[in-house]
């Protein structure tokens, strides 16, 4: 029988390696998917999930069910890793992998209903993004692809901060009501 | 006034929970969170679209040395906990290994000197100030902080129902490649367990959760780690509290 992702955090606590490898194997497609299309570069995308897979291990994975998902959970250490790797400076010659972009694919394995599942997900989470203006959309962005503060966008793109602002919290509500209802299963 | 910070502070929400607020800014919408439900509301709302958010990235596979790499490590580790909670009475394991490093550190007079003082500067500074908490359930305890290291840097350990949070200020960004890793010392002589690992932003601020049980603890340390922390500390301590 297939533990869900709560359970098998209870054993990677305790300090059990396969409970650990199928967590790995559930969402390190998710993680690093974000991680490179943060950082745009593998090799430090791979150091990113590395750390964050390391650190829920070595910390022995403070989950708290009450903050949502263990995916929701797993790429919010990723994201912040990632954006601790640009500001650090780790990638110094940024450029952003856009869906065109990519040239650095692997093969896709066989897809599980798992993953099959995350591809939709994907697609109907773009479908979304793909509906906000442009300037909306831009902003998101770089706020969260990018690791970029407010104040920073501002400057970018020689746009009042209020504005920039503005933009973020009405393209997000505008991608809250095109998910429509029941999404709460992404957080 | 209270409609014209409202309305300003709202939009406020959007960059909130994209995590993309300064640090001003943030502390500021944070304490008006405390007082309105408006944006309260306003930002669960708009989290469950940032929750969806990193799904939009492209999928990529990650390649299987990765996992290779990780399972290596993890599977090691995992060994070595075996051994140090089974072979408790035997020379080897962690707790040896901290009693050896900190005796190499009193072994060390330069260095052992060196903390010394430091725990004089930082005991002007704040020793080991507990608080009651005054009638409220938070106690917090200050901590001792290497000057030399992270001169002017704060830190205290707050336990309150919700868990214990160590909080941290101007305290410099870690080396490049490296994080802070806390670690709770149980009992005099025990090993350090491995807690949370973090950075600080741009301000030198940071907090952390604490996972272990802080309550009746001896020490709790922060020591400065490679990227995705260590199973036993490699390094002197920063940070230092005695839990009130």
């Amino acid at each position: 029988m297939e533990l869900a992702d709560e359970e098998l955090m209870q054993l990677v606590g305790r300090g059990d390696p396969r409970a650990f490898e199928v967590v790995y194997e559930r969402h390190s497609g998710a993680a690093f998917s974000l991680a490179y299309r943060m950082t745009g570069k593998r090799v430090t995308a791979e150091e990113v999930v590395q750390e964050a897979f390391l650190a829920l291990w070595r910390t022995n994975a403070r989950y708290d069910r009450a903050r949502g998902s263990v995916r929701t959970w797993i790429l919010g250490i990723v994201h912040n890793r990632a954006i601790d790797a640009l500001r650090r400076g780790m990638v110094h010659d940024r450029r952003r992998a856009s869906d065109e972009g990519i040239e650095e694919r692997f093969e896709s394995r066989d897809r599980t209903d798992v993953e099959a599942a995350r591809h939709d997900e994907a697609r109907e989470v773009r479908d979304a993004l793909g509906t906000l203006p442009a300037e909306q959309l831009k902003v998101i962005e770089l706020a969260y692809f990018g690791g970029f503060t407010h104040s920073e966008i501002a400057k970018m793109l020689d746009t009042p901060i209020g504005t920039v602002k503005g933009r973020m919290r009405l393209g997000l509500a505008k991608m809250r009501d095109q998910l429509g209802p029941g999404r709460e299963a992404f957080a | 006034m209270m409609d014209t910070d409202h309305d300003e502070l709202r939009d406020s929400a959007g960059p909130w929970v994209l995590g993309a607020l300064d640090d001003d800014d943030a502390w500021r919408f944070a304490a008006h969170l405390e007082v309105c439900a408006s944006c309260r509301e306003e930002v669960e709302s708009l989290r469950v679209a940032a929750a969806a958010l990193p799904l939009a990235a492209p999928p990529v596979e990650p390649p299987p040395a990765l996992k290779a790499r990780l399972m290596n490590i993890v599977q090691a580790e995992a060994e070595e906990r075996r051994a140090a909670s089974a072979g408790a009475a035997g020379p080897a394991g962690a707790a040896s290994r901290w009693r050896t490093w900190f005796g190499a550190l009193q072994a060390r007079p330069a260095l052992a000197a060196g903390l010394a003082t430091l725990l004089i500067v930082a005991g002007g500074l704040a020793g080991f100030a507990a608080r009651g908490g005054g009638g409220s359930s938070t106690r917090t305890s200050a901590a001792l902080v290497d000057q030399h290291r992270a001169p002017g840097a704060r830190a205290q350990l707050v336990e309150g129902a919700g868990g214990t949070q160590l909080r941290v200020t101007n305290m410099p960004a870690p080396a490049r490649g490296h994080v802070y890793q806390v670690w709770v010392v149980e009992r005099p002589g025990s090993a350090p367990r491995p807690d949370a690992v973090f950075t600080v932003d741009r301000a030198g601020r940071g907090s952390v959760g604490v996972r272990g049980i802080v309550a009746g603890a001896r020490q709790v340390l922060v020591t400065q780690e490679r990227d995705g922390g260590a199973s036993a500390p490699t390094t002197s301590p920063v940070i230092m509290v005695k839990p009130a």
